[in-house]
């Protein structure tokens, strides 16, 4: 796996043990997005998430990740992290990036890339996402990932909630 | 059914339909066989099962000695999930049981290395299947 993560540090390293890595409890109940077209990896990752006490909001095409980032900018909907692929059919993941972009206060996007040469995580970066992860990879290296920017998320959404006029 | 389980003794079925009464006579018959059966009623739930397994890259070929699944279940189809198996080295034999049985389902069976049986089905035909590939 080779991943980037622009101005970020993991906080909790991948164990070298093959023993499940426990999952902190400060993110459970926290609400992803997940837009992936391979049924089999989304199911895996979602699966993943949910046993560390994620809510994921799952997606297959790019069209219904723009519709989902769309309610994000209009706070109809509130996520800590958008993880997307960035070939999908419909529009690409990194589409979402723009449209994510008209709001101030945007969680944090991790993309997920079978084609992760350097120009793709330059692009990323320049594109405003948190980081980038090329398959295949590890999935306790992701779930860690998620975790560092999931809290990040949290943190916005608190923000928000608390300058939200009463 | 056959009392003389010899070497099927202890051999393990993933059973994976989302009709639950056609799961449990199906369960029900593989345990007259002498089988360990593990139920699943969703694609998720059967993926589930391999899940630890293909998250630590540990032997997919030792959760079970025989996959029997339906193509259309809940959230993914038995063949998506055998194909992602089979692409992540799992080798274990599967019966594909199916009421659509169409040349593009058989061909793709076929091509993940599994045989098609169409409903309806003689369960002691789908026993003497199971009995060879699983000692296979």
């Amino acid at each position: 796996m080779r991943a980037t993560m622009p101005d970020t540090q993991l906080t909790n390293p991948t164990s070298p043990s093959r023993e499940r890595l426990k999952g902190p409890p400060d993110v459970v109940g926290l609400r992803i997005v997940l837009a992936e077209d391979d049924a089999m990896m989304r199911e895996l990752v979602a699966l993943a998430l949910r046993r560390d006490g994620f809510e994921v909001i799952e997606v297959a095409d790019g069209n219904a990740l723009a519709k989902l980032a769309s309610a994000v900018v209009a706070d109809e909907l509130e996520i800590c992290l958008l993880i997307t692929d960035i070939r999908m059919p419909g529009r690409s993941g990194l589409a979402a990036l723009p449209i994510l972009a008209r709001s101030g206060d945007a969680p944090p996007v991790l993309l997920i890339t079978a084609f992760g040469d350097p120009a793709t995580h330059e692009a990323a970066a320049r594109l405003g996402a948190a980081g980038v992860i090329d398959k295949p990879f590890e999935i306790d290296d992701l779930r860690t990932i998620v975790w560092h920017l999931a809290r990040i998320g949290r943190k916005t959404v608190e923000d928000k909630q608390t300058e939200k006029p009463r | 059914m056959s009392a003389d389980i010899g070497p099927l003794r202890g051999r393990r079925v993933l059973l994976a339909e989302d009709d639950v009464e056609f799961r449990r006579l199906l369960a029900r018959t593989f345990h007259a066989h002498g089988y360990e059966v593990i139920e699943t009623g969703t694609g998720v739930d059967f993926l589930e099962v391999f899940a630890d397994a293909l998250f630590r890259n540990a032997d997919l070929d030792a959760i079970c000695d025989l996959i029997v699944t339906d193509v259309r279940m809940p959230g993914l189809s038995g063949l998506t999930i055998l194909h992602g198996l089979r692409n992540a080295g799992c080798a274990t034999p599967a019966i594909v049981v199916t009421a659509f049985g169409d040349d593009t389902t058989r061909a793709a069976a076929h091509s993940l290395g599994a045989t098609l049986i169409d409903k309806p089905f003689e369960l002691e035909a789908l026993c003497e299947l199971a009995d060879r590939l699983a000692v296979s």
